[in-house]
């Protein structure tokens, strides 16, 4: 078996990024070998299938009032924001009280909250500041948690993906923009830059089938390919020892990403024929699409595609970046996002702020049908995903980080009891949703960020 | 209460506590009256818990309150003027200390930190290892090889620090974002290699005849050295130039074509770290001898001024000085950087630095309301951009005043622009130089279509981006953000309002949690009233209220339109100075720290004498210990 996570592969030693891992955005796992016994990453799913877990990211939380169903439990009705979900209301869940504790200002007393929302989003951790906006530092977030430690199963260990590439400077607060943008990240410095082009994601995820007809030139360049990899790794070890103690750190990144490529390039060597059937025909625009909607869906059918194919079973997706201000004037929505979702009780702030939600429940609706209208085994490939959507803050009045607005699509291969409103006591970390949603994917961890235990109710 | 006395220019208002070196205290009466008045606030709300009784956290502040042990003791001062902007201290809210004493004893502390002696402080800072970003990769991959190639749309977005994206803390790298490089190193190397019968082409310079088989390394040699040499920005090493031998020839071997082994071993060249990072090296001795500041080498220095000015590598002139020697001398640096603001590569200079300074690269993106501003197309987006670019060049090609960026007597505009600004007789596409009247509200960036758009919401004026953008950019003195969970004044973004904005804003500063700062930027904000959402001139604020673009300074300067607003504005330091902290950071590609007072100081006062010239800025910069020297790894463990 490949080892895809072992720093010790190429540099002979483990790098250690930071001295002092603080008590921030850590989580702790079981010893990577039991989490990468093919056995135990498939033993919950249904048949054969492989659970994947998706998690969908859309900015400037919601209006509240109109978002959480009145009832709980399995018997309750759609709120008036949650309505577009009605041909999936069976195949989701709806939380009421999960929380983000770490997106709030704590020790950092900045402003921010999208900045810190966006950062905490899937990591859990506190967005940290350190001696200047320049400085980043979060945790690892899960869909990089899993990919670590199921990734190898697949050719792509996690995609991630998005709409608009996102601002360099002058983003929410005196935080960077890395937070707005990414909401993966890889280790506590790292955020992954996410695709926006549907063409480059559709040439990444089918690279091997595209270049099918020239597969031999192809095998001859992977080894031309590994040696300039082996190449540049000793170039950068030797530079490493020559530079003072803090710049060994980016060598390091460097390094790490070397690491990353060899891996991915073994992943490429194996092509696959019944993929090709599953491209023929299959319609990429070459430019990215000026509708905002056309966009969108493109970029949501590829990561069906992706789920489909199984290419990779971990996906991040950004319909937008945090604190857009995007207007959507196709539905009637002039200004922008972000400003409507200051809505101090102006009704038309409020009407405007709603119909952006609406538009963005209509699409995450679109996405669960997709992923509903493809059957695999005897279930669907819905019932084998975990499809999350959140945003960085809950009421976008207050800028709150309790009670998010936050659903969850799928069964994750049969272990979710769906088609309900769980309303979990006030400050439920979202870490613990998390922590369960790994657990169906095939990877044991004793906590996540600031997880205090498995979020039981899922199972019903 | 009454909101008047935080103006009391005897008590600094709060937001100076926001900039980094607010002026310093003039006269020696005042100075030890606030030094008794810091003392009394101090043992009003701090020693009982951090003097001599207690000394909780072992803080004792008794003994470090006299006015050189605030200096020697920076770190403990730094802490309290960080404890109590944050609101940490004192702890509980029943203190007493007043909002206005709060900000009193903030600037006290940070004033008296900045007045250090620069001759005891010589720190000219670390940069750290630092990978060139998208713009930077582009422009010398395309120098490197001499030929225009279509690259870099495959890279992201480099999201910076401190402002700018050629930040060394901000520039990560990740197994995707390599992938993304290695693509496009293997993609320029297909391209740039050229083998035919006759002649092997690495770009556009460098050629040799095709060698025969089994004479490939002996003949290409020389042509992979010339290359590395000048794609690592200085001579390759030895064991640099053995290893690129061995690649080539291993590859050669191994694929039989000679096409084949020179294009991976160019891709090896562009992917490995000596091109893809800003290397500056420690000199073993100086690590040895324990030296915590050396000067930088030649090539270094070459480096820095190519990439600062160019966005871009050393061409051969910068190089054949370097292999001498001789740019570590001042006169020679200043005449080069006199002939690299002259070449065509400066355009990258306005294009990065302006593009973020002025964030002309967000204008790009801004999209005004469709419905409301049918008018705003491409190409008057195109116009209004190339005006701010064409006046920044003027200004820096005719090293004219830098506090001409506040306001000018003249501008630039095509047929199209002129009729958007209501300027008459001027027709076609090509851009001409005019001269303002006197009484134009025009001249200057802050009242260029780019800017005032750019601060606008899609659908309406925002007198507070406005306001914020100019405290910011220009002033150098940025509005803390909000408090928590405060939100931001929003101002109507509806379109459909009852009162004017004025009237709306004054109503929100009504509220004590905004008014503080709103009290800043509103009256700058409001006095660009009478240029709409895309920067047109008008009388009416939505065709119903009348617009007074008049208002008063916290400062207490009253002013009557933009062009009063502009001479106020012009006469402040804060001008000067946010220019040189934004031009320095640019230039070394690192946030600033408290040390670089000295060298903004030195540009500062060069600018003053020199009449506020370009020339003085970017000499003053160039010829800066920053710029010219690098701390050493010893110097990571100082504080």
């Amino acid at each position: 078996m490949r080892s895809v996570n072992s720093p010790s592969v190429l540099t002979g030693k483990a790098i250690s990024r930071r001295a002092v891992l603080r008590g921030v955005g850590t989580a702790i796992a079981l010893p990577m070998l039991d989490a990468m016994i093919p056995a135990r990453a498939v033993a919950r799913t249904s048949a054969n299938s492989p659970v994947r877990m998706a998690f969908i990211f859309a900015p400037n939380g919601a209006y509240m009032p109109a978002w959480t169903p009145e009832n709980a439990g399995v018997r309750y009705e759609l709120s008036e924001l949650l309505k577009p979900l009605q041909p999936v209301k069976d195949d989701l869940i709806v939380f009421t009280n999960l929380a983000h504790h770490n997106a709030r200002q704590n020790d950092d007393p900045t402003a921010g909250a999208h900045s810190r929302g966006v950062g905490t989003f899937l990591t859990g951790a506190q967005s940290l500041l350190d001696e200047g906006e320049a400085k980043i530092r979060l945790g690892v977030s899960v869909d990089q948690f899993a990919a670590q430690r199921i990734g190898q199963l697949t050719r792509h260990a996690s995609m991630q993906i998005g709409i608009s590439e996102g601002k360099s400077t002058g983003c929410d607060g005196p935080y960077s923009c890395h937070y707005s943008n990414s909401i993966s990240w890889k280790d506590e410095i790292t955020p992954v830059p996410k695709e926006i082009n549907p063409r480059r994601v559709f040439e990444t995820l089918f690279a091997n089938e595209l270049q099918h007809e020239a597969a031999q030139r192809a095998a001859k360049q992977s080894t031309q390919q590994k040696s300039l990899l082996d190449f540049i790794l000793a170039d950068a070890k030797r530079l490493r020892g020559q530079v003072g103690k803090r710049d060994q750190l980016k060598l390091d990144e460097y390094l790490n990403s070397i690491r990353d490529v060899e891996v991915q390039i073994e992943q490429l060597e194996t092509g696959s024929a019944e993929h090709l059937g599953l491209i023929a025909g299959y319609d990429v625009p070459e430019e990215i699409p000026e509708s905002y909607e056309e966009h969108l869906q493109i970029m949501s059918d590829l990561m069906v595609l992706a789920f489909q194919a199984d290419l990779t079973r971990v996906a991040t997706f950004m319909f937008e970046n945090a604190q857009s201000s995007r207007s959507y004037p196709f539905i009637g929505v002039k200004g922008s996002h972000h400003g409507y979702s200051h809505y101090q009780e102006d009704l038309d702030k409020i009407e405007n702020y709603k119909r952006v939600t609406t538009y963005h429940m209509q699409q995450f609706s679109r996405l669960l049908q997709k992923l509903k209208s493809i059957p695999e085994g005897d279930a669907t490939l819905l019932d084998n995903c975990m499809v999350m959507f959140g945003s960085e803050i809950g009421d976008g009045d207050r800028h709150s980080h309790d009670n998010l607005p936050i659903l969850l699509g799928g069964r994750g291969g049969g272990a979710i009891a769906s088609r309900r409103h769980i309303e979990l006591d006030r400050e439920t970390p979202v870490c613990n949703l998390y922590l369960s949603m790994l657990r169906y994917a095939g990877v044991d961890a004793i906590e996540f960020g600031d997880s205090t235990g498995e979020l039981t109710e899922l199972e019903g | 209460m009454n909101r008047g006395n935080s103006l009391n220019p005897s008590i600094p208002v709060a937001f100076l506590a926001a900039t980094l070196w607010s002026a310093g205290v003039t006269d020696a009466g005042q100075a030890s009256e606030q030094f008794s008045h810091f003392k009394t606030l101090l043992s009003q709300h701090c020693t009982r818990c951090h003097g001599e009784q207690q000394q909780k956290a072992s803080i004792n502040f008794t003994r470090h309150w006299g006015n050189d042990a605030l200096y020697q003791n920076r770190e403990l001062w730094e802490l309290a003027a960080e404890m109590l902007s944050e609101r940490e201290m004192p702890p509980d809210e029943t203190s007493g200390l007043s909002e206005v004493q709060r900000a009193f004893m903030i600037d006290f502390i940070q004033e008296r930190l900045d007045e250090f002696d620069c001759a005891d402080v010589s720190r000219p800072g670390r940069v750290l290892l630092r990978r060139l970003n998208r713009n930077e990769y582009i422009n010398t991959v395309r120098d490197l090889f001499r030929t225009e190639l279509k690259i870099g749309a495959e890279l992201p977005v480099d999201p910076g620090g401190y402002g700018f994206d050629n930040v060394d803390e901000a520039l990560s790298i990740s197994g995707t974002l390599l992938t993304k490089y290695l693509e496009s190193t293997k993609r320029i190397a297909r391209e740039v290699v050229r083998v035919s019968e006759e002649q092997i082409n690495i770009g556009s310079q460098l050629s040799v005849p095709t060698p025969k088989a089994g004479k490939e390394l002996r003949t290409v040699r020389r042509l992979l050295h010339r290359l590395a040499n000048r794609a690592y920005r200085r001579p390759a090493s030895e064991t640099e130039k053995n290893r690129l031998e061995e690649l080539f020839t291993e590859s050669l071997d191994e694929t039989g074509s000679l096409e084949n082994a020179l294009e991976l071993t160019v891709q090896a060249i562009l992917s490995s770290p000596q091109f893809l990072f800003h290397l500056e090296i420690d000199s073993a001795q100086a690590v040895e001898a324990g030296t915590a500041v050396r000067r930088l080498n030649s090539y270094e220095v070459a480096s820095r001024l190519s990439y600062f000015l160019w966005s871009s590598m050393p061409d051969e002139t910068l190089f054949s000085l370097a292999e001498q020697g001789k740019l570590t001398d001042p006169r020679i640096i200043r005449a080069q950087t006199r002939r690299m603001l002259n070449d065509a590569r400066f355009s990258a200079f306005v294009d990065n630095f302006t593009g973020q300074w002025l964030e002309l690269r967000r204008f790009e993106q801004i999209q005004p309301d469709p419905d409301l501003f049918p008018e705003f197309d491409d190409a008057l987006r195109h116009a209004m951009a190339k005006e701010t670019r064409l006046f920044f060049e003027a200004i820096v090609r005719e090293n004219r005043s830098i506090l001409e960026l506040i306001d000018a007597d003249f501008a630039f505009v095509n047929g199209r622009l002129a009729k958007h600004y209501g300027i008459p007789g001027v027709d076609g596409n090509s851009f001409r130089r005019i001269a303002l009247s006197e009484d134009s509200p025009l001249g200057g960036v802050l009242t260029q279509g780019s800017i005032l758009t750019l601060t606008s919401h899609p659908n309406r004026t925002s007198p507070v981006n406005r306001g914020k953008w100019i405290l910011e950019r220009i002033l150098g003195t940025p509005p803390p953000p909000p408090p928590l969970d405060v939100p931001e004044l929003e101002e109507g973004e509806d379109g459909v309002s009852f009162r004017s904005l004025r009237l709306q804003l004054e109503q929100h500063r009504s509220n004590p949690d905004c008014a503080a700062c709103h009290a800043k930027m509103d009256p700058i904000g409001l006095a660009f009233e009478n240029f709409d959402a895309i920067g047109r001139w008008r009388d009416l604020e939505d065709n119903k209220f009348p617009i007074k673009p008049s208002g008063r300074l916290p400062s207490g300067e009253f002013f009557d339109g933009p062009r009063e607003l502009k001479a106020i504005l012009k006469n402040r330091e804060g001008v000067a100075r946010s220019l040189i902290k934004n031009m320095m950071t640019y230039a070394l590609g690192r946030g600033l720290a408290y040390y670089d007072k000295c060298a903004i100081d030195d540009i500062f006062d060069r600018l003053v004498s020199e009449d506020y010239r370009f020339s003085a800025l970017i000499d003053g910069i160039v010829s800066s210990e920053p710029f010219l020297m690098q701390g050493t790894e010893v110097e990571e463990t100082q504080p």
